[in-house]
């Protein structure tokens, strides 16, 4: 038994070291990574899912006859050295002329670039502005502007589907990038009685943190998923925006609204107090400040609205 | 097959017991094995049920989303360009709060977001979901994230024979995702029972055994040191309550044996040793009397003489009482006629009778076979009918019967003596055990004729009894298994 210990330990420590010894070789030897420039390519689709574009690395170096940012649009039409990937670049696709001025790179490629289907140019453009992006190119006095967008021209002619400039922001490539998610937020409800507020906790959707106040708000005045009539408003009011500015919030609703206005001062308290007790409770402000479609109102079934209404604790319930 | 010699017995007394490897102990395997199966169970049950709750969701979730997307690609198909200023069409199909809908042109730019909030109107969407839409594939996926429960289809939307654009349909259903979540919690809560019923089993169970394991351990560990006092409690109705009640009967049976052999080696030391003394007595008197008569010297030596006959009968039947126990002597008995070696036994013995005025009167039957050697069963009905001769007196008549009965051989001695005292029946085949001590020495006797006898019989698979008759005198019973007729070619069958 000691015997096999030690050989097992023996082989352990032997991978051991030899695992040292190959990454201080791969360390000493690879050149540096900073040579490397990545190009992006579309992978070969054999399956529905799965990255749709995949980046190859390789060394290029500029030369005084040309540019980096050239050098990789080239190499990026010539296509991919792996064999997973492909080019998305119509055969022929030859660049008629290249320039940048600031941060735009112009491009004419010849017409057999307009060749291609629309959503196979769709994804040369992505794999164009993927590799081409952050490049920054030397000149004789300096460094020339980081490359962020583009503009593409077929034969002198203006691209057939999109005659503006472009940049990486305009694509999305996560097959899952629209994904919402939840945050669970504690709204307030008038109660029946008109007398108080009721506390619920909501989960509610969002798909960005500036989303919270216009969702918080939109369940609100449309009530729950489960419970829709805890809507406080008329059915047709829309949020027009929501948004928190030096502590105070400001609402801008449909005209809509003003549909229950006449309903009574104590009902109209709770709606506006609902609103404001609610949205000051999820964002680092005292007070809600109340436009119909960009106006200001001057009150709400009796309440004054001119000037911002400011949390009242007193009116929810076991407060 | 384990044999052990006397050297490693010896050995094996004085070598301490193997200690225990943790790994490999009994307890450890059992534990482990518990460990390993509860580990299974647990992860059957937090993957299959919940894989397949899952698994329904999505399919239900699936089919919906399915049929509410073809809803809309085939109304978009109804338009031979998707651009944005068509797509107010949408607006009868307003979705759900929780769903997201967004229509692609052929581009793969997005054209219409039913998320103002978060609109990605001109994004151009290339993920491998439209990729495979905008070839005419459907694609369907999802995501479960802790309450959430993601899915999104993208469905081609065709103009005609061509696709003028995808249908992006998203839905986000956190009260199924609270409900998979829920079916995991509680599956989680039954893992750890069934874990906590597992331990709770096996752990009082392990313990058990390594205690039952102990005992015996340590009453074996005493008994190889010679130690076989020891009593367990037999209470219990497990398998361990049997080992303990057999551990018991074997203590019993090697500590008899124990005290047999020491008797044995008490009573032989005794027997030899007074022959030897004589010996010693009478050559001492001959070499310390230089003027003894002739006469006198050659009564001693004569008496030496018989002294040294004694001493070789009693090592003679030591050896042949050695040889009978040798159980490995059953491997060579043969179908053997009882009556041809009754009738030579008598034939032989015959002249002692006369020599004691006695009368032999066999009644043989036929047929009575059994499964022995000529030799041991020889032994038997000599030894017996000899006793019978000597003790039976002058005058007196010997009977000897031979017969079968239900599957039995009866090999019986009568004898008109003056029978054994009813205290020494129960020891009369106990080895150097003599009724009438004087008188066995003077008729020669070693006091091991009949303790060869019972060892014989023993061997043969047979029983013997000694009893007094009501008529006086004493009866030898020998009952032997009658052997079946198919094992023919006996050792001797009387020709």
């Amino acid at each position: 038994m000691a015997i096999k210990n030690r050989i097992l330990w023996l082989i352990i420590m032997g991978l051991l070291a030899f695992g040292a010894i190959l990454t201080a070789l791969l360390v000493i030897l690879l050149p540096d990574s900073e040579n490397f420039q990545s190009l992006w390519f579309v992978r070969k689709m054999d399956k529905q899912s799965g990255d749709l574009f995949g980046q190859e690395k390789r060394i290029i170096t500029p030369t005084p006859d040309s540019r980096l940012s050239y050098l990789l649009l080239t190499n990026l039409i010539a296509g991919p050295q792996s064999s997973e990937l492909v080019t998305p670049f119509p055969s022929g696709t030859k660049v008629l002329s290249y320039r940048q001025e600031g941060q735009t790179v112009y491009i004419d490629f010849s017409a057999d670039y307009g060749k291609a289907d629309p959503f196979t140019l769709s994804l040369a453009e992505y794999c164009l502005a993927a590799t081409l992006t952050g490049v920054v190119d030397e000149k004789e006095n300096g460094n020339m502007d980081k490359i962020l967008y583009f503009h593409i021209t077929i034969g002198g002619n203006p691209h057939p589907y999109y005659s503006n400039t472009f940049s990486l922001s305009d694509f999305l490539t996560d097959g899952f990038g629209l994904i919402p998610f939840t945050r669970t937020a504690t709204l307030y409800y008038p109660h029946p009685n008109n007398l108080y507020l009721v506390p619920r906790q909501e989960q509610l959707m969002l798909y960005s943190e500036n989303d919270l106040l216009t969702s918080a708000l939109d369940t609100l005045l449309h009530g729950p998923a489960d419970v829709p009539s805890l809507a406080i408003a008329p059915p047709d009011t829309t949020v027009l925006f929501a948004g928190v500015a030096d502590g105070v919030i400001t609402v801008n609703l449909s005209r809509a609204f003003l549909d229950y206005a006449n309903s009574g001062m104590s009902q109209a308290r709770m709606m506006l107090y609902s609103i404001v007790n609610t949205l000051t409770g999820l964002v680092s402000a005292d007070s809600v400040r109340f436009l119909i479609e960009g106006e200001v109102i001057s009150s709400y079934g009796g309440i004054p609205l001119l000037e911002p209404l400011s949390r009242d604790a007193s009116l929810i319930f076991g407060a | 097959m384990v044999t052990i010699t006397r050297s490693d017995t010896r050995s094996g007394q004085n070598q301490a017991l193997k200690k225990l490897h943790f790994f490999s102990a009994f307890v450890t395997k059992l534990n482990g094995l518990a460990l390993i199966f509860a580990a299974v169970l647990v992860v059957i049950l937090n993957t299959v049920p919940i894989y397949q709750a899952q698994n329904i969701a999505f399919r239900a979730r699936e089919k919906s989303m399915r049929e509410h997307a073809e809803s809309i690609a085939q109304m978009l198909g109804w338009l031979e360009r998707l651009s944005i200023e068509e797509m107010p069409l949408l607006a009868r199909f307003a979705p759900l709060p929780a769903e997201r809908l967004i229509v692609l042109d052929e581009n793969g730019q997005v054209i219409y977001d039913s998320v103002t909030s978060d609109s990605r109107i001109h994004t151009r969407m290339l993920s491998s979901e439209t990729a495979a839409a905008i070839r005419g594939n459907v694609h369907f996926s999802y995501q479960y994230r802790e309450t959430d429960f993601y899915s999104q289809i993208t469905m081609p939307v065709r103009y005609k024979d061509t696709i003028t654009g995808v249908v992006f349909l998203s839905y986000l259903d956190s009260e199924l995702g609270t409900q998979l979540q829920w079916v995991r919690h509680t599956f989680a809560v039954i893992s750890c029972f069934v874990i906590l019923l597992f331990a709770g089993f096996t752990v009082p169970l392990s313990i058990h055994f390594a205690r039952q394991m102990k005992i015996i351990r340590n009453t074996f560990s005493m008994m190889a040191k010679g130690n076989y006092l020891i009593r367990l409690d037999e209470t219990g109705f497990d398998e361990f309550a049997t080992l303990r009640q057999e551990l018991n009967r074997l203590n019993i049976a090697l500590a008899n044996t124990e005290e047999m052999r020491r008797r044995f080696v008490s009573d032989a030391s005794h027997e030899l040793k007074t022959p030897l003394a004589s010996v010693k007595l009478l050559s001492d008197s001959i070499l310390q009397t230089p003027d003894m008569r002739q006469e006198d010297i050659h009564e001693f030596l004569t008496d030496i003489n018989n002294e040294i006959d004694r001493l070789t009968r009693i090592s003679g039947r030591l050896l042949q009482i050695s040889t009978l126990e040798d159980k490995t002597l059953q491997q060579s008995y043969r179908r053997t006629d009882a009556k041809a070696v009754a009738e030579n036994v008598c034939r032989m013995l015959t002249s002692l009778a006369k020599a004691s005025q006695c009368t032999i009167r066999p009644e043989l039957a036929e047929d009575c076979f059994v499964r022995a050697s000529f030799d041991i069963l020889y032994q038997i009905f000599y030894n017996l009918v000899e006793n019978s001769i000597k003790y039976s007196g002058h005058n007196k008549e010997v009977r000897i019967f031979l017969y079968t009965r239900e599957e039995k051989v009866y090999f019986i001695v009568d004898d008109d003596g003056e029978g054994i005292p009813e205290s020494d029946l129960e020891r009369i085949f106990d080895r150097f055990y003599r009724v009438d001590k004087a008188r066995a020495r003077s008729t020669g006797g070693t006091g091991l004729g009949l303790s060869i006898v019972a060892t014989a019989v023993q061997n043969c698979g047979g029983t013997v009894k000694a009893e007094n008759r009501s008529s006086g005198g004493s009866r030898f019973t020998v009952i032997f298994p009658l052997a079946p007729a198919e094992e023919e070619g006996g050792e001797f069958d009387g020709d």
